[in-house]
């Protein structure tokens, strides 16, 4: 097993401020060392990914995962996610809908549409935390990525 | 075979043989001397060669009538113009002496040398005249009740010949005319009489013989008595003068009494046949005329319009209903109007298009046209017709039917308005359910969110447990359970309307194996418990898997839930069918029970009969059964006592085959 020792980050795309904060806190609090980058909408999120914008001079490294609200302005969640499966490239990085709505035509069409985890969050905050925690340490520790610039 | 069937089917035919045969053969006994054979009796008189002729002429004639062979009636008619014009002249000389005497052209020698000489009887050739011409008149212009007038004229010349024959001896000469007529010839003209009558039997006179009605049976019977009773009559008085039984005047007086006699039977016997078939008649003419009222009535007074029109479309006919829906009298329609002057000018177009096409093909179906009443008015009719047409195919009439179709127009116009009214509603129906769609996604996204913000913040709050005094600290753990609370409720708030809304996909369901299924699920709220299951049978029901599942995961979770407080649940579950096509399942418990009178409030959303303290939940479980068992047209209900239990029972269709 190799384990890339490089710190990868974890897009949080999210326009709530209060649940931006609430799972900047639950991650802090459990010592996920990934930089967590958060963008506001739609729209930011795919400027973060493709490098464009006010992202167009960032690094080249992809993030570990993208937890994507579903309901944001601009752009929702689905089609961020639609635009990131689209890519060559992009479409190998896990994506978690991390999302208040348990209307099942959402997590359909995620599914479609190639989502790797689907989220409700609760509004049990003890149970917030386990999920929150468990995404980060899954998705930016345990699991393994493909080779950079390759696909899955 | 074809030829007895010939002769049989044509017994004029036999007769013309018999005759013409009958001329052949004396013919040849002239020629070969021996005359004497056709006198048929020793010492009378023989047949002159004249007759003879006359009868192969005449027999020809009368076995030619009806013929189609090419020729053969004009042969026919040559034949009968030959045996005129012989009768003719024999007449001419044998009564006024003027011209030839035909009658011994023939054989000359022979005939002179008979004793007395062998001359024609003026009765022979009167009876060769109007049988001959009787033979014109039915070959040139099938003139039949003239020529059968003429042949009874020539039989009752040959009945003067038979007389005498049958009043005195036949080889007696002495009381007969100048030239008595042979009795071969007396054979011959009664053979040619009797052909000419059955040639045509239903034609002229004849035919009053063969009507098969009363009139012939008494003319046949009649003509039989005209004929035989007088030479019957005559006989027995010549007889009975002749042995001088009386005199010539008592012999006339009894024969004038006796034929008086025979004429008032006769009449009276006829009279009373005739009554007879004129009784019957009469019958016949009731009971026709009762038919006629009665088809009368179902064409005037029937449920429907009926009518004629001729080749114009005029009217020829209109039954009374029609004209009571028309306002119009009899006869200001019968050949006044036609059908286009009942009909609005769009109507008229639509008819100057259709009467064509009808008289043409001879039938039209269901055609609705406006009609146009006498008062202005218009009332909406179907018509049907079929066409009358004469022997050689041409239009003469319609017989058109004519329903009142207002009421149907106006009831079809109604159904469709009420569905355009319908499917307006349903198009409303579907924007609300959508917009309630979109109402249950925001709050079931949007209003979470500020939830979980309550309790994660509060949470957040509570880790700096040593900042906060107890009494702060108890305030920020109601804080998180309320906001916990109210999550709960909104998830079971969407779930109960998802309910409502959902599609229903009705399959069999087997309930036992549902029921397992959900007491499988239950199995960590029981949670070391003493709880006893006593499932009964439970039939297979037609539902919806996954919302039956819902109701029975309520209803086993309530029963688990309230018997909480027992040392030892009983929770019993059964089914019964009821009379419909449903059974009845019921969930019954030995828990905290409830007061039967808030029973009412049991299946209210967000209605509960106990405190929250006591026994957690939203007060949406029922009501969502509730809503499910309705959605699949079954009732819920229940019954239960304060700290005696609960039961919980609702209807739900039974599965059978084919359902």
């Amino acid at each position: 097993m190799t384990i890339t020792a490089e710190v990868r980050s974890i897009l949080l795309a999210e326009d709530n401020p209060h649940d931006v904060e609430l799972t900047q806190a639950v991650l802090a609090q459990h010592h996920l060392a990934n930089e967590i980058v958060v963008v506001r909408d739609g729209a930011e999120a795919l400027d973060y990914l493709f490098r464009r914008g006010p992202y167009a001079s960032r690094g080249p490294s992809l993030p570990a995962v993208v937890l994507l609200d579903l309901k944001m302005p601009k752009m929702d969640g689905l089609e961020v996610l639609k635009a990131l499966k689209a890519d060559e490239t992009l479409r190998s990085i896990p994506v978690v809908m991390l999302t208040s709505s348990r209307e099942e035509r959402d997590l359909i069409e995620s599914y479609r549409l190639g989502v790797n985890a689907y989220v409700v969050k609760p509004v049990d905050f003890q149970a917030f935390v386990d999920a929150v925690r468990d995404l980060g340490r899954f998705w930016a520790v345990v699991n393994v990525p493909p080779p950079e610039g390759r696909g899955a | 075979m074809a030829t007895s069937n010939f002769v049989l089917a044509s017994p004029h035919r036999l007769a013309g043989g018999l005759v013409a045969g009958l001329g052949l053969a004396a013919l040849v006994a002239w020629a070969l001397g021996a005359e004497a054979l056709t006198a048929i009796v020793p010492g009378a008189i023989a047949m002159n060669p004249l007759t003879a002729i006359g009868f192969v002429l005449a027999g020809f004639a009368v076995a030619g009538i009806g013929t189609s062979y090419p020729g053969a009636r004009e042969v026919a008619l040559a034949c009968a113009w030959a045996v005129v014009a012989g009768g003719l002249g024999g007449l001419v000389h044998r009564s006024l002496g003027v011209g030839p005497a035909l009658d011994l052209m023939f054989f000359p020698d022979a005939v002179a040398a008979a004793t007395p000489p062998n001359r024609i009887a003026l009765g022979t050739v009167a009876g060769f005249t109007l049988v001959g011409l009787a033979l014109v008149l039915a070959h040139r212009r099938r003139d039949w009740p003239r020529a059968q007038v003429l042949a009874i004229l020539a039989g009752l010349v040959a009945l003067v010949t038979w007389c005498q024959y049958i009043y005195a001896p036949v080889t007696d000469p002495a009381p007969r005319l100048v030239a008595p007529v042979a009795l071969s010839t007396a054979v011959g003209m009664a053979l040619l009489v009797a052909g000419l009558l059955v040639a045509a039997p239903h034609e002229g006179v004849m035919r009053l013989l063969h009507t098969g009605s009363a009139s012939a049976l008494v003319a046949r019977r009649l003509l039989s008595a005209a004929v035989l009773v007088p030479v019957g009559l005559g006989w027995l008085r010549l007889m009975g003068e002749r042995a001088g039984a009386f005199s010539t005047e008592v012999g006339v007086a009894l024969t004038v009494a006796a034929t008086a006699g025979m004429l008032v039977f006769v009449v009276l016997w006829t009279a009373t046949a005739v009554d007879r078939a004129e009784t019957r008649r009469r019958d016949v003419e009731d009971a026709l005329r009762a038919h006629a009222r009665e088809v009368d009535d179902l064409y005037h007074n029937a449920p429907c319009g009926y009518h004629s029109l001729d080749e114009r479309g005029m009217f020829v006919r209109m039954n009374d209903t029609e004209l009571g829906w028309l306002g119009y009298a009899r006869d200001e329609v019968i050949g006044r109007l036609t059908f286009a002057d009942l009909l609005t000018p769009e109507g008229r177009a639509r008819f100057a298009e259709t009467f064509p096409r009808f008289k043409a093909t001879g039938e039209i179906r269901d055609i609705e046209f406006d009609l146009v009443r006498k008062n202005g008015t218009t009332f909406r009719v179907a018509i049907n017709a079929t066409a009358v047409r004469d022997e050689r195919a041409r239009y003469v009439s319609s017989r058109s039917t004519v329903f009142d179709i207002t009421a149907r127009t106006e009831a079809a116009r109604r159904i469709a308005s009420l569905n355009a009214d319908l499917a307006h509603r349903l198009g409303e129906l579907a924007h609300i359910n959508g917009e309630l769609e979109a109402f249950s996604y925001s709050v079931s996204h949007d209003l979470r969110a500020p939830l979980r913000h309550i309790a994660g913040f509060a949470s957040l709050l509570e880790r700096h447990a040593g900042t906060l005094d107890a009494k702060s600290q108890h305030y920020v753990q109601v804080i998180v359970e309320s906001a916990q609370t109210m999550g709960q409720l909104i998830d079971d708030l969407l779930s109960f309307s998802r309910m409502s809304r959902a599609e229903m996909t009705r399959r069999p369901v087997a309930l036992a194996e549902l029921v397992g299924e959900v007491r499988r699920d239950l199995e960590n709220d029981i949670d070391g418990r003493r709880v006893v299951w006593r499932v009964g049978a439970l039939p297979e029901v037609h539902a919806d898997r996954a919302m039956l599942r819902v109701v029975l995961r309520n209803l086993l979770q309530n029963a688990v839930k309230y018997t909480r407080s027992r040392d030892e649940a009983v929770i019993e579950i059964g089914a019964a069918d009821d009379d419909g096509g449903d059974s009845v399942v019921f969930v019954r418990d030995n828990g905290v029970g409830f007061d039967m009178t808030y029973v009412d409030r049991l299946f209210g959303v967000f209605q509960r009969l106990h405190r929250a303290e006591e026994f957690e939940g939203t007060g949406i479980g029922l009501a969502t059964v509730r809503r499910i068992v309705a959605r699949h047209g079954g009732r819920t209900w229940a019954e239960g006592a304060v700290d005696r239990g609960a039961t919980v029972y609702f209807s739900i269709p039974r599965h059978t085959e084919g359902a």
